[in-house]
């Protein structure tokens, strides 16, 4: 049984080993230079203060790190595409299935072989893949601060990612029948599941930190008055927050475009635009608010508007994954998407002793 | 050697509302050439896949060779398979399907499967998609084959073959299996090729077993009864009508004798296989067929 799986997997197998050869090459052609380049130059540019060009020369450097880390965000669903949607479903549509199930061999033993060696290459391949990408783009993350930016295509999630694909694929494909439609619906279906553990499963798992501060008024509109310890840090939102608990803006502003506003009548009487009325006037000079002001006129307008925005006890908070976080993420991410490849492997192997054809 | 070919006890397969096969209750002895015939849609590629183990029963029991179908790999490698339209893997060789077999059956006869290609005449390097229906079904007996199986099932292995390639799938399929100790289960829609090969018959019409025994006894327990239509004059009373059949002056029946018919005035007939399936098919079916026959009759 090993043999006829492993020959209806050599020609693919072969394929996706040429092609990683390929990236790899790229990559080891490219990689050390990079950084070479990022330990010396741009760790030392702070001294020559040309670090602009510096940087700008070493992104065109790295101009194609979008690409490599695209091809590991979609490695893991193309494989479950393409090997492990056809695994059942072409036997079913070609009915090859009645060769393959009357030989000396269980139905059971037949999926689990195939499945295995399907699941075993393709992990392979993807692990190969994300390490030699991770490795590359390291000197990346480091000089951009993005640590967390392409945490989906980074060190270990990847390939628990291609191991659900696959028991995904097979799954659907022995469910539907129809190759097509089987890895259409394996897309689809990693979409869905990878969204729904992002947006409701991972933040309960571990808990951001939180930076808690009195608002203050920014000095213009669109500037970030709180940021977090660290640069590379996964800042997932920076609310300013009512006491009631509402989330009344973002970034340091108020309202739904990140504007501050305030509507200042001549007379003093100010709105605070989605918050509430001052309950103090701010001092309009004679000529109205945007006449040419004094340094003393500014400063007491600041300050009223700033006694303005403390009165309604505003807080800003920053919630945000630190570096820290990043290891345990990526092993609660891939311990999820193992767990779930693992359930819809046997729901598979389940699905075709016991349903099929 | 007690257990049956196969054994059936009220077996019955639905798919979703339409019963494939309903009630079937039969027993095979081992030993014998067994024809499967029926209508198209009669139910036979599902008796058949049931017996292989690819499909599981709605209703029922199915033993096959003492055993339930495909229940492990022991099992399995008793029973050799030969899928309608010879399911084969377009991409792999002949001699790809050959390793296959190898791998996957504890029990491969080897050399016995080369010589009967080189026979055939049969290039092992050729890709199985590129062969000719003929040569599609030739090699997917021959995988079946080299199981050393004791039971063969070929699921319609001719259906799809011209009829100098049905004479000659055929006599490869007998002269092959001539001295083994093999029992065959073969099913055609089409009397002839059962003729040809088989010593037992099960008809199998509207997802139900008809008639099912041995061809001989099948043929001698069965007659032609041909009397005048007169009102008065019923059928007789030990004989079992299967079809009947009335012209303006003659009344013509096929029956199943329970014993000697001892009524006057009816003529009695032996009766072929093909008119013996066509009574049980129906009675449609069975007057257009008997049409020529009772012409020719004196």
């Amino acid at each position: 049984m090993t043999w006829l799986a492993w020959r209806q997997l050599r020609t693919q197998a072969a394929v996706a080993v040429a092609l990683l050869a390929a990236v790899a090459i790229m990559l080891v052609l490219t990689g050390p230079h990079l950084r070479h380049y990022a330990d010396t130059v741009v760790n030392t540019c702070g001294a020559h203060h040309d670090c602009r060009s510096v940087t700008a020369n070493f992104q065109s450097l790295a101009h194609l790190r979008h690409v490599y880390s695209l091809l590991v965000s979609v490695v893991p669903v193309l494989l479950g595409v393409f090997w492990g949607a056809p695994l059942v479903a072409r036997e079913l549509e070609a009915g090859t299935y009645r060769l393959a199930w009357t030989q000396s061999v269980t139905r059971v033993r037949w999926i689990l072989v195939r499945l295995a060696m399907v699941a075993l290459a393709a992990v392979a391949i993807t692990g190969l893949l994300s390490v030699a990408v991770t490795w590359w783009q390291s000197p990346v993350d480091r000089v951009n601060a993005s640590l967390f930016n392409n945490f989906e295509a980074r060190d270990v999630v990847p390939i628990a990612y291609v191991a659900f694909c696959v028991a995904l694929g097979a799954l659907l494909g022995a469910l539907v029948r129809r190759t097509v439609a089987a890895m259409a619906a394996t897309v689809g279906c990693f979409a869905v599941v990878r969204y729904v553990v992002q947006q409701y499963v991972q933040p309960n798992l571990l808990a951001p930190s939180q930076l808690i501060r009195h608002y203050r008024a920014p000095s213009r509109a669109y500037s970030r008055t709180l940021t977090s310890p660290n640069p590379a840090d996964w800042v997932l939102s920076d609310n300013v927050v009512a006491p009631s608990g509402n989330v009344i803006g973002q970034y340091g502003g108020i309202g739904p475009n990140g504007t501050f506003g305030f509507n200042v009548s001549p007379n003093g009487s100010a709105v605070f635009s989605g918050v509430g009325r001052c309950p103090n006037r701010i001092p309009v000079p004679p000529g109205g608010i945007r006449s040419h002001l004094t340094t003393a006129q500014a400063h007491a307008i600041q300050a009223a508007i700033q006694r303005c925005v403390d009165s309604f006890h505003l807080r800003e908070v920053l919630t945000y994954q630190p570096t820290s976080h990043y290891w345990p993420l990526q092993w609660l991410e891939t311990g999820i998407f193992a767990a779930l490849a693992v359930a819809l492997g046997a729901a598979c192997i389940w699905w075709v002793r016991r349903r099929l054809p | 050697m007690s257990e049956a070919a196969i054994e059936t006890v009220g077996l019955g397969k639905r798919y979703q509302r339409r019963w494939a096969l309903e009630d079937c209750t039969f027993r095979i002895p081992r030993g014998h050439v067994v024809g499967l015939v029926g209508p198209n849609g009669a139910g036979k590629s599902t008796l058949l896949n049931l017996a292989a183990g690819l499909l599981a029963p709605s209703a029922g029991s199915i033993k096959v060779l003492g055993e339930q179908p495909a229940r492990d790999a022991a099992q399995l490698a008793r029973v050799g398979f030969v899928p309608q339209d010879a399911a084969l893997y377009g991409w792999l060789s002949i001699e790809g399907h050959l390793r296959l077999g190898e791998h996957c059956n504890p029990q491969w006869d080897a050399k016995a499967a080369h010589a009967r290609l080189a026979e055939l005449g049969l290039s092992t390097r050729q890709r199985a998609g590129k062969l000719s229906g003929g040569q599609r079904a030739q090699l997917s007996l021959t995988i079946a084959l080299a199981k050393c199986p004791e039971l063969l099932l070929l699921d319609e292995p001719v259906a799809s073959l011209d009829p100098l390639a049905r004479r000659e799938f055929l006599g490869l399929l007998m002269s092959t299996v001539a001295g083994r100790d093999v029992s065959i289960v073969l099913s055609s829609h089409l009397v002839s090729d059962i003729e040809r090969v088989c010593d037992y018959l099960i008809v199998l019409v509207d997802s139900r077993v008809r008639v099912a025994g041995e061809i001989e006894e099948l043929l001698a327990g069965h007659h032609r009864l041909i009397g005048l239509r007169q009102p008065g004059v019923a059928a007789p009373a030990n004989q079992t009508v299967i079809a009947a059949r009335e012209t303006d002056r003659q009344r013509m029946l096929v029956v199943r004798s329970d014993g000697p018919v001892v009524e006057t005035g009816w003529e009695i007939e032996s009766i072929n296989l093909e008119d013996l399936v066509l009574a049980y098919m129906g009675e449609g079916a069975a007057r257009q067929a008997q049409l020529p026959t009772t012409q020719a009759a004196p």
